[in-house]
């Protein structure tokens, strides 16, 4: 088992048995985390410049902005997140907690199909 | 992850077990994916054998703690490497100099403690970013613009201890810095200025006390934790402008830095203004037939008709000297709506913060005299030093940071997982500070490999003002454990490792 899969699964984990509940709660919490640590870089409009490389990089094929994604996966948005990969810094674990990356997962992964 | 120097695994198993009973064993990093995030990523060294790794993380939530950590490496003599929010990058961002180092984490430290208004300031810990602050004043409606840097994410107090500038007329940010909580690497508290009166009422009015302002002893030094500080703010002006003049030759910098210095110095231009690439070419993708001219962007403050009076003069004075100089400006009035400021530019001059693309660069700046010929000069001389490593050099930025003097901002691309490449730029970068040096020009910041390198360059009188700082360096901290290498300045035991 790789380094990021080995995370994700514990990411994962803990909404397998919450239920329902626990489910809505670690959305709520990882939307609040998307606008307060995520949105200035990846949010819609002037100046953000995570929503400006995606949209280079994809080239319309995908979209640009990261909620309207539905494919993305626990482990790339962990990788992401915690190591030097996809020309983004990592967050370190003071800015974006274990517990608070898992929300942001459930957040991301919402919508998937 | 590397021990500390030093340092056994039993020892260093006991450090950490230190550390947790001083700020909870949630706050005490040392797997590989958690310290992840307090390694350069964007350093030429980045997963080559001379990357220095940090041994663990910890992050204290308040002072007290700070003082128990700094506490428990000086009893294990392990050094430490201070980050506020870790994004200095292209500068460092997080990671130390030495192999092995602590790195202690600010981040937790995310008060704002006080916004008066009235008086025009802000009382901040460590981490509290532009961005936080920005939303702060802009959700209470307090009508308070903030001076900020390019990129939003950082520290108030770790941009502007380690001198970062902005765009606004409080652009040379440090000197708006009034008051500091720092942490001495012996774990004591002080208080400068008028924060050393107990319960002291003008911490954030007045910036001395008696004898010497040393709040500069903590920027860009290795002395002291700075867990609070004060910083002056600016009250809403009733009308802002926003403006560009633009050329389009590269040598043509030369009058425009002339035309600017006299509006600069008389005080009809008073911001950060800045002289960019224009139109804006990536680093590289030069034509070098015609690289293009430059874009000097100026902001002012104040009634509605003296900003459009200035902004006249300033375009005759350009006219009289540089014919077919272009012109565009954007003038804002209260009530602002500030989140709807779409150019970059304007939104930098009133002070709002983003964050752009590109991280994968690293950083070489100096002051340089406020003087045309002086910045054609320089970008011949990195040009020519640039073309021994197989580059090109263009220039790249120019900060006037007072009427005086400019900060000259170069930078060089990096390529992830491109070795060679990146040594090329490191051994280039190496080659401009020796290069402009030899000219009488020094750094005004760089990043972690160029330390030494830039310290080196200051050698009047065989390197009296190092070793004046290292003088200071063995008294404030006898045993040598805060950011062992900062800027060039070692403690006693590890002056061997200086480069």
């Amino acid at each position: 088992m790789s380094r990021t899969t080995a995370i994700a699964s514990l990411l994962i984990l803990p909404f397998a048995y919450g239920g329902a509940a626990a489910q809505d709660s670690a959305l709520e919490l990882g939307e609040r985390i998307y606008v307060d640590k995520c949105e200035y870089c990846h949010g819609d409009g002037v100046q953000k410049g995570g929503t400006f490389m995606l949209e280079a990089r994809y080239e319309g094929e995908l979209p640009a902005l990261l909620t309207e994604r539905t494919n993305l996966t626990p482990e790339y948005i962990t990788a992401t997140l915690r190591t030097w990969t996809n020309g983004m810094a990592p967050f370190r674990p003071t800015e974006i907690s274990d517990s608070e990356l898992e929300a942001l997962v459930a957040y991301l992964t919402r919508n998937n199909e | 992850m590397p021990l500390p120097p030093g340092l056994t695994e039993s020892d260093f198993s006991d450090l950490l077990e230190e550390f947790r009973q001083a700020v909870g064993s949630e706050y005490v990093y040392s797997s590989d994916e958690h310290l992840e995030g307090y390694r350069d990523g964007v350093s030429p060294l980045y997963q080559t054998d001379e990357e220095p790794v940090p041994s663990a993380a910890v992050a204290p939530a308040n002072v007290e703690e700070v003082q128990q950590v700094v506490q428990i490496a000086n009893r294990y003599r392990v050094p430490f490497w201070v980050n506020s929010t870790g994004k200095n990058f292209g500068y460092g961002g997080p990671a130390g100099v030495v192999n092995g180092t602590v790195n202690l984490d600010l981040k937790r430290m995310n008060r704002i403690l006080e916004v008066n208004e009235a008086n025009a300031y802000a009382l901040v810990e460590p981490g509290v970013s532009f961005f936080e602050m920005y939303r702060y004043l802009r959700e209470r409606n307090i009508k308070l613009w903030l001076d900020v840097p390019s990129p939003g994410w950082g520290s108030i107090i770790g941009n502007t201890i380690e001198y970062g500038l902005g765009y606004t007329d409080q652009g040379q940010r440090v000197n708006f810095l009034c008051g500091m909580e720092v942490v001495l690497p012996n774990g004591e508290v002080m208080r400068t200025g008028q924060g050393a009166i107990p319960d002291g009422v003008t911490w954030q009015h007045y910036r001395r006390s008696i004898g010497p302002r040393i709040d500069e002893l903590f920027c860009q030094t290795n002395y002291g934790v700075v867990t609070k500080m004060g910083i002056w703010l600016r009250p809403e002006p009733p009308a802002y402008m926003a403006c560009s003049i633009m050329t389009d030759r590269n040598e043509k910098i030369i009058p425009m830095i002339d035309t600017m210095r006299p509006l600069r110095l008389g005080g009809i231009i008073n911001n950060n203004a800045t002289l960019y690439r224009y139109p804006f070419v990536q680093e590289g993708e030069e034509n070098p037939d015609n690289p293009g001219g430059w874009n000097n962007r100026v902001a002012f403050y104040g009634l509605e008709g003296v900003v459009k009076q200035h902004w006249e003069h300033v375009q005759d004075a350009y006219n009289d000297a540089m014919p077919g100089t272009t012109f565009a400006s954007n003038l804002y009035t209260t009530p602002y709506d500030l989140d709807s400021l779409g150019r970059s530019p304007d939104r930098l001059m009133a002070g709002i913060p983003s964050l752009g693309a590109s991280l994968h660069k690293t950083y070489f700046s100096m002051a340089l005299p406020f003087d045309g010929q002086a910045a054609w000069d320089l970008i011949l001389l990195l040009d020519e030093a640039s073309k021994r490593h197989g580059r090109r050099y263009f220039g790249m930025a120019h900060h006037v940071e007072t009427p005086h003097e400019m900060v000259t901002t170069s930078s060089a691309l990096l390529k992830p997982g491109d070795d060679d490449y990146n040594q090329t730029t490191m051994r280039m970068i190496k080659d401009w500070i020796v290069s402009t040096g030899e000219k009488g020009l020094g750094p005004y910041r760089v990043s972690t490999p160029y330390m030494d390198d830039a310290m080196a360059q200051f050698s009047f009188n065989d390197h009296r003002l190092r070793r004046f700082y290292e003088e200071l360096k063995d008294v404030i901290d006898p045993n040598g454990i805060m950011a062992p290498g900062k800027n060039g300045i070692w403690p006693r035991h590890m002056r061997e490792n200086r480069a």
